[in-house]
């Protein structure tokens, strides 16, 4: 058993086996809207290149961000340019629409799991089913990482990004790297 | 540990899920004109189906989304799933083990 | 240290490798195949312990998971592991085990002397002869009963090892790796499907592991190693040996216990998961669990050496061992007959076939005879002789119908019993799933009925006893659960040529009577071997009033235990069945439940301990409380600074320190934990005023108010401030431990009863980090800070917000208060924080800022009578318990709860009222939740009058403070009230609960 990590101030991230990292943070923008309004696709699509899937569980890319789908009125748009101006540019594009544009690049970390691995390591994690059948790159699913929700997109054969609440981010993160020990024992 | 349908996410597990009771049974739309015994009916009593029962459930770890689900409460067999507003799917002819 | 018993050839036990092991303190040699039962009859230990009530010796009876007696205390230290069937400990290099329930050991046992009095021992003898006194229970008998009637002892240190949970999504699950299950693993993969098969053994083949047959061109070990090696090529096929499914439950989920290591020498264990529990997700499943052979119940038929006949045959074919060179069988049907052979084949004697049947006939009956074994039909055994050992039997013609035999007797000397009863399904599974059970006459077992899952049955669990069937059988069924998972079986492979003798039936025989009737004399007829359990037992049971086989079960105990009766439960219902004179169908069997075999406690827990056990929730501030000394309180899943306690304070010291500092200067709390929700839409001021017992269109842009809210039954359930950013849009707080529960409430009301009001709600907690300075010196820290916000008394106002810029950072400021000092709540984005908390740290330096924790925030805010949703509420206590009709607005014609306030039992004027209570004695602290009464002294049961939710010491009051519910509080004010305490009665004052600064004044610093 390891160190109690949370409240242990050294950076856990030191621990993290291979195929385990913390990504720098991400403008990550939530949007709520009607998908079936065309008003609102359409302003989105003008101001960001994105499609915005209207399909569950699935990701589209655009210019500078990707789209996740969240709910049948709702996605994380995340990227690596800055939120503030995605916020403004979509608060403009969507004036007058009932809409919701929230900066939320602060409430959820990201965890990259990737290699060998990190199926069983998602295995051992999530009781949803992560089998390439069922789950493929460019799919996202909100489920629960051990006892923490969090969103799972697929970037790779086998890379997946994990996205928890900050709060959260220590106990995943130990929890995924625990998760990955036993393949460093050699057989 | 149930396996249920979310109308939007798929076939998830139990605990992705926050049970919400029996289903269809609307708020007043005026409480104000319910006698205490009326208001009592609405506020407590619930039909404790052994059978085929119509129960809500929101996906809290998913799509946040509130629907129906239709469950035999000694089989826990799940008929179908719908979303709010939409009609309940056909009950199968045989009890299925309620007796 | 000679293998005596060891065969000179055969067997699937690896010659070349030999293991040292250590039984009871003595060194054996085994070999790799071996289990430990195996290694130990090799060596001619027939003896491994003690039984449950009489401690008599008892042996090895079965080979496998149905093994009832041979239970023993595996390994040492942290890993020791109680109650093992040394039938299913893979052998391994170094491993030591010892007899569980003996005392000083195994070979002279001192509790031996309860098979004296086995005559009051009988079924209830626990309930009904321990009854009086009563208080000797607690004191005498019970540690007396644990300490003789307990097996095998519990580690007392942590364990060590590394458990994990795995979870699978499969099309098909097979559970069993006989030759149906493995057929049907064959069909499901080459259709397509993803495939799980598991099996409990340490390699697959089942039934094939112990019996010699010819399949088309291979033996049996070539065609189990070809089934093998395709399945293992298939990618989507999963294979798990030395894997348990223990759990069947709902909707094809189970639950499978992979034993990874335990068959390894302690060293090649290192860092390696023990044992991994596998939650499967099936679209179908196939049962293929095969059948386990059933003992007859004979007198004294428990003497060590008296076993299966199905297991001898494995011990003699699988691991190349004799248990016994002298061999009597007694069987009720001929398959049994092939024990016999396989045994005097691998140079064992067989003395006699003892058969109760009056008539045999077929092929294996001629095969025994042409081995010249004396075959005696229509007989049975009515006897054994044998100390640690069975030694002879003694035979007798069967009398049709007798209670007692009166035939000539016949001892004949031998040195094993084997025994068959027949064969009754594994059907643990099948009924876990809630499968109904029927039973067949013909077979004389009970078969799966109609499934209630998603479920095909195969092999022997399906009654499919022959080979051929359960080839066929398997196929089908794996074919069959893939088609109905949406794939297409290829072509049924032709059926192979199949070398297997033809059976002719069974004849059920459940209880072999004596020269004496049963229950009478010492001879003792075993049903349920771990347990003790006698046919006398059921009979005295059933003449105590106990028909229901529920309530037999209980009360003689018969299939409880580690082996939940897996050789036991269909005899002792079969037995009843006789002395109710009823069918066996309508007596019913009783109800199996998880787990199939005992699972430890490390492997039900995997990683979800210790630190794991539930998440941990911590604010972006969280490092710097544990370098400066916080305390921590678990709120919710949140680890909340406590306090901070200096060098040499007691808790009260700092407790006093900070609520002074911020009462006379100024204090910092990290408030990031409040849930905070983002409510947008042209609808949201019209959906707060449903949802918040106050008003809520009226709030102008840049104010904030406080609100509560009740569900429909008026129960206070949560409360926070609301911030007005826009016309259309809000950002409400919630508290703690409430976020989620208050957002998945939102989230109702506007899905299912009002779809038409347009509003989105999104939780941004983790999205700000809160940093709340309170105190009258807050200002100037703040300006020091914000130099370019205005924060006048004009400008910025009690209850309202600002954006601006804090720190260097974009920040949210409110001014709200539940200290009642002067109070700035700042927000800036989660991964600021720490920088804006060290900012406010080095501003306030000059000012002496003491941060400060939960505690000393819930005294502040109890001097202001402030409550706390959970601590002064319930779940039964409305806004006007708490007095604070203010805030439940009179205009607004309906919002959630109204309705209720006006029920009857809301409007009682004697509910539990919130008052604040002054101790007579400044100094007494009242404990939290003491109960409180208004006439002190009266009789018990004293009659209540409410309880305290809050207690503290005032350092700003210097004395102490506390809240309570009162019944009828609010009418009480100045009356006197008692709490009886343990050895004491505290007197107090009923008070208005604002027990400080009642005006407000401090507000604004």
């Amino acid at each position: 058993m390891a160190e109690t990590p949370w409240i242990t101030p050294a950076a856990i991230a030191e621990t993290f086996p291979e195929g385990l990292k913390e990504l720098p943070p991400r403008a990550q923008v939530n949007l709520r809207g009607s998908v079936t309004d065309s008003a609102f696709t359409d302003a989105v699509k003008a101001g960001t290149g994105i499609a915005l899937p209207d399909t569950p569980n699935k990701t589209a890319a655009g210019t500078d961000f990707k789209a996740l789908w969240l709910s049948p009125d709702e996605w994380l748009l995340v990227g690596e340019g800055e939120a503030a101006s995605l916020v403004q540019k979509l608060e403009a594009a969507l004036s007058g629409q009932h809409v919701a544009v929230n900066d939320v690049s602060a409430n959820r970390t990201i965890f990259e799991l990737s290699g060998p691995h990190s199926h069983p390591a998602l295995m051992k994690s999530s009781e949803f089913d992560f089998h390439p059948r069922v789950f493929a790159p460019g799919d996202c699913v909100q489920t629960l990482i051990a006892k923490s929700q969090a969103i799972v997109e697929q970037t790779g054969e086998t890379a997946f990004h994990i996205y928890v609440r900050s709060s959260f981010s220590r106990y995943v993160g130990a929890w995924l790297a625990e998760a990955l020990a036993e393949y460093s024992v050699a057989e | 540990m149930l396996n249920i349908d979310c109308p939007w996410c798929g076939k998830r597990h139990e605990t992705e899920f926050r049970y919400g009771g029996e289903a269809h049974i609307a708020r007043p739309e005026d409480p104000a004109k319910l006698d205490d015994a009326e208001w009592a009916e609405f506020l407590f009593m619930r039909t404790n189906t052994k059978g085929y029962f119509a129960e809500r459930w929101l996906h809290s770890h998913g799509c946040r989304r509130w629907f129906n689900v239709i469950r035999h409460t000694v089989t826990h067999e799940i008929v179908g799933s719908y979303k709010m507003g939409e009609k309940p799917p056909k009950l199968p002819k045989s009890a299925g083990g309620a007796k | 240290m000679t293998q005596a018993f060891r065969t000179t050839s055969g067997g699937r036990i690896d010659r070349k490798k030999a293991i040292t092991f250590t039984f009871n303190g003595k060194p054996y040699i085994g070999y790799e195949g071996d289990t430990l039962a195996s290694a130990l009859l090799a060596n001619g230990v027939h003896l491994l312990g003690r039984s449950f009530k009489y401690h008599r010796p008892r042996g090895i009876v079965a080979a496998g998971a149905e093994e009832p007696n041979s239970m023993v205390q595996l390994g040492e230290g942290a890993t020791t592991e109680p109650n093992i069937r040394a039938t299913q400990i893979s052998l391994y290099d170094g491993l030591t085990a010892s007899s569980v329930n003996v005392w000083p050991n195994v070979e002279f046992d001192i509790s031996a002397i309860n098979g004296l009095f086995a005559k009051i021992m009988t079924a209830g003898f626990y309930n009904k002869t321990f009854m009086w006194p009563r208080s000797m229970w607690m004191k005498l008998y019970e540690p007396v009963i644990r300490r003789a009637a307990g097996w095998g002892k519990a580690p007392t240190q942590q364990d060590p090892d590394i458990y994990d949970h795995m979870h699978l999504h499969v099309e098909v699950m097979i559970v069993g790796g006989g030759p149906a299950g493995l057929m049907a693993a064959l069909a499901a993969g080459r259709a397509g499907a993803r495939v799980l098969l598991v099996d409990e053994q340490s390699e697959f083949g089942g039934s094939l592991l112990s019996r010699k047959r010819q399949i088309g061109a291979k033996d049996e070990a070539g065609w189990i190693a070809e089934m093998v090696a395709e399945l293992e090529a298939m990618p989507d096929v999963t294979l798990l040996s030395r894997s348990t499914a223990f759990g069947y439950y709902d909707h094809n989920y189970l639950c499978v216990l992979e034993q990874k290591t335990d068959h390894l020498p302690a060293a090649e264990r290192v860092g390696k998961v023990r044992q991994r529990v596998w939650h499967v997700r099936a679209g179908q499943v196939v049962l293929a669990t095969g059948a386990h052979e059933r003992p007859l119940v004979f007198a004294d038929n428990d003497r060590p050496g008296i076993m299966l006949a199905g297991s001898v045959q494995t011990y003699v074919n699988r691991y190349g061992v004799l248990p016994g060179k002298k061999m009597a069988l007694f069987t009720n049907n001929d398959a049994a007959y092939e024990a016999a052979i396989d045994l005097q084949a691998a140079g064992g004697d067989v003395v006699a076939i003892i058969d109760c049947r009056s008539e045999v006939s077929g092929e294996l009956v001629d095969a025994a005879r042409a081995l010249d074994i004396e075959i005696l039909a229509g007989h049975a055994i009515t006897g054994t002789c044998g100390g640690k050992r069975v030694e002879s039997v003694e035979v007798r013609a069967i009398q049709k119908g007798a209670k007692v035999y009166t035939s000539a007797a016949r001892q004949i000397k031998c040195d094993l019993v084997a025994m068959s009863g027949g064969w009754s399904p594994v059907v643990h599974l099948f009924s876990q799933s809630q499968g109904q059970l029927e039973y067949d006459e013909e077979k004389a077992c009970f078969l799966p009925g109609t499934p209630r899952q998603a479920q095909q049955v195969a092999g022997a669990l399906a009654g499919e006893f022959t080979l051929k069937d359960c080839l066929a059988g398997g196929y089908k069924a794996g074919a069959d659960a893939a088609r109905a998972t949406g794939f297409t079986p290829k072509r049924k492979p032709a059926a192979p040529e199949i070398d297997e003798p033809d059976l002719s039936g069974i004849e059920p025989f459940w209880i072999v009577p004596g020269s004496r009737p049963i229950g009478e004399g010492m001879a003792k007829h075993f049903v349920d071997l771990q347990n003790d359990t006698t046919a006398a037992d059921i009979e005295l049971a059933v003449r105590e009033g106990f028909e229901s086989v529920e309530h037999i079960k209980r009360y003689t105990l018969t299939g409880f235990g580690t082996d939940q009766g897996k050789t036991s439960n269909i005899n002792a219902l079969a037995i009843l069945s006789g002395i109710l004179d009823k069918p066996i169908p309508k007596v019913g069997t009783t109800t199996f439940r998880p787990p199939y075999t005992p699972v430890s406690y490390g492997a039900l827990a995997g990683r979800n301990l210790g630190d794991w056990s539930d998440p941990v929730r911590v604010t972006s501030i969280h490092d710097w409380h544990v370098e400066n000394g916080a305390l921590f309180e678990n709120v919710g899943q949140w680890k909340r600074p406590w306090y901070f306690p200096k060098a040499g304070e007691t808790m009260q010291d700092a407790l006093n320190r900070e609520c002074l500092a911020v009462r006379s200067g100024v204090g910092v709390l990290d408030a990031s934990t409040l849930g905070k929700i983002d409510i947008r839409g042209p609808d949201a001021a019209e959906f707060l005023n449903r949802i918040y017992t106050n008003a809520w269109a009226k709030l102008g842009i840049g104010r904030v108010r406080y609100g509560l809210m009740c569900h429909e039954d008026g129960m206070v359930f949560d409360d926070g401030t609301t911030a007005r950013l826009a016309e259309d849009r809000f950002l409400m707080t919630t508290t703690t431990g409430g976020a989620a529960g208050v957002l998945d409430w939102l989230e109702e009301y506007l899905q299912t009863e009002w779809p038409e009001l347009k509003v989105y709600c999104n939780s941004v907690t983790e999205q700000w980090a809160t940093v709340s300075i309170a105190g009258p010196k807050a200002g100037a820290v703040l300006k020091k800070l914000a130099p370019d916000m205005d924060l006048s008394q004009e400008n910025f106002p009690f209850l309202s917000f600002k954006e601006g810029v804090v720190a260097g950072i974009d920040a949210r400021v409110f001014r709200i208060s539940f200290t009642g000092e002067l109070t700035y709540e700042i927000n800036v984005p989660w991964t600021c924080g720490r920088v804006l908390w060290e900012a406010v740290m080095e501003a306030g330096a000059e000012f002496d800022i003491t941060p400060y924790g939960t505690e000393s925030m819930h005294i502040l805010r109890a001097e202001k009578g402030f409550i706390i949703v959970g601590q002064e509420t319930d779940g039964t206590t409305t806004p006007q318990d708490l007095g604070m009709d203010w805030i439940v607005s009179k205009k607004k014609p309906d919002f959630i709860g109204k309705r209720s306030f006006t029920r009857s039992d809301t409007a009682r004027a004697d509910r539990k009222q919130l008052v604040g209570l002054l101790t007579d004695k400044p100094d007494d602290v009242l404990p939290e939740g003491a109960q409180l009464v208004f006439i002190p002294h009266s009789p018990k049961p004293m009659p209540m009058a409410g309880h305290v939710t809050s207690s503290y010491y005032s350092a700003t009051l210097g004395r102490s403070i506390a809240l309570a519910l009162v019944k009828g509080g609010h009418d009480r004010m100045g009356q006197k009230i008692f709490a009886p305490l343990e050895g004491k009665t505290v007197t107090a004052e009923i008070v208005d609960p604002v027990f400080y600064d009642k005006e407000g004044e401090r507000l604004n610093g």
